[in-house]
């Protein structure tokens, strides 16, 4: 049990403990069933050795009552109070884990946008008339490495944050920012798994289709990116 | 511990970049040559073998990052730039210690038929035609 739930349990023990009691007790039968005055009887006497009945109380029956006692169904129990505790502690992780999410994504949506400009540079460079130097080779490569690490770091943070609570599915910012969060992942894997096949067709020095390669890897560069500004900007409203 | 916490959607999510990665995997080099002539020369047998392995750095004007004193789409020196014909040994040696093409680190250079080849060619001089 965490420390918080053993809290809880001490702050709501002086309500619980009598409830506890009471659901011990028998319940007493409603009292404008029982006659007024019932005469004993020996049946009455057999029954009184064999069930316990309640001693009788000092005050009238009629004002023997709880106004504050919630209804028998309706009592919070120690295990209800166990687990708003826990649904307490998952919403704060989420929301930690959450807000390290968006610090990578905005972090990771930086960098993507510089691998974008850069790789179209490369781009412009090997394929579209520049000078074919590969001057902008290196720097893509170190921009795109920390870039596919940041967005995977990123998902996961968003995947292992815990789902306390239970959401209907709706078309609300959240189902927009899901959505192209899917999308920007399903760009994400098509641009390594491209961008890998690029390079390494360019490394074995196999110029069949290379040009075609890079530009689909361009096309889904920008598109990913796109993905990425409307996970981003979805959040805003 | 690690079977407690793994997260079926992680675990979908690691499983598909594994498939990705693992598809990329696939040949990114040109296959090797079917066989292997017993005296190659450098128009016939070995500039097409360089088109598929090298021109795309190589060739004229050399590109990304390859060194512009040479070229090896032509046989003869010409501008002060020099051709394979004075390349030929230099040529083997980087393909045969896998230097040369990049990739021939991961395996995916000229092929052990494309070795077989520039090594007839070496022993027969490096001959044009």
């Amino acid at each position: 049990m965490s420390r918080l739930s053993a809290v809880w349990l001490l702050l709501f023990a002086p309500l619980i403990a009598p409830l506890a009691a009471r659901a011990q007790t028998p319940a007493p039968a409603p009292t404008d069933s029982l006659p007024a005055v019932v005469a004993p009887t020996a049946s009455s006497e057999k029954l009184s050795e064999s069930v316990p009945v309640p001693a009788p109380s000092s005050k009238p029956p009629g004002l023997d009552f709880n106004f504050f006692a919630a209804e028998p169904g309706s009592t919070p129990s120690a295990d209800s109070a166990v687990k708003d505790a826990n649904v307490d502690e998952l919403s704060k992780k989420r929301r930690h884990r959450l807000e390290i999410h968006q610090t990578l994504g905005i972090a990771t949506w930086i960098l993507m946008g510089a691998s974008c400009v850069v790789g179209q540079l490369n781009y412009n460079d090997l394929y579209g008339g520049g000078s074919g130097r590969g001057s902008y080779q290196m720097p893509h490569r170190l921009l795109v490495y920390p870039t596919a690490a940041l967005f995977t770091a990123t998902g996961i943070y968003a995947l292992l944050a815990p789902t306390p609570y239970q959401k209907p599915l709706r078309f609300d910012t959240a189902l927009v920012h899901r959505l192209a969060a899917i999308g920007a992942t399903a760009g994400m894997l098509a641009e390594v798994a491209l961008g890998f096949i690029t390079a390494r067709q360019a490394d074995a020095g196999n110029p069949s289709g290379l040009k075609q390669m890079a530009q689909a890897h361009q096309i889904v560069g920008w598109t990913t990116f796109g993905f990425m500004t409307a996970a981003g900007v979805s959040w805003m409203f | 511990m690690l079977k407690q916490n793994r997260n079926p959607r992680v675990a979908c999510l690691l499983r598909s970049l594994l498939v990705v990665l693992t598809a990329s995997l696939s040949a990114c080099a040109k296959p090797d040559i079917a066989t292997v002539p017993a005296h190659p020369t450098f128009e016939l047998d070995v500039k097409p073998l360089l088109a598929d392995h090298c021109l795309l750095c190589h060739g004229y004007p050399a590109t990304r990052g390859a060194p512009t004193n040479f070229r090896l789409d032509v046989w003869a020196t010409s501008n002060g730039v020099q051709g394979a014909d004075q390349q030929g040994s230099r040529l083997v040696k980087a393909t045969l210690n896998d230097h040369m093409p990049p990739a021939a680190l991961w395996g995916e250079g000229v092929g052990p038929n494309g070795k077989k080849l520039l090594q007839n060619w070496q022993t027969d001089g490096y001959p044009d035609q």
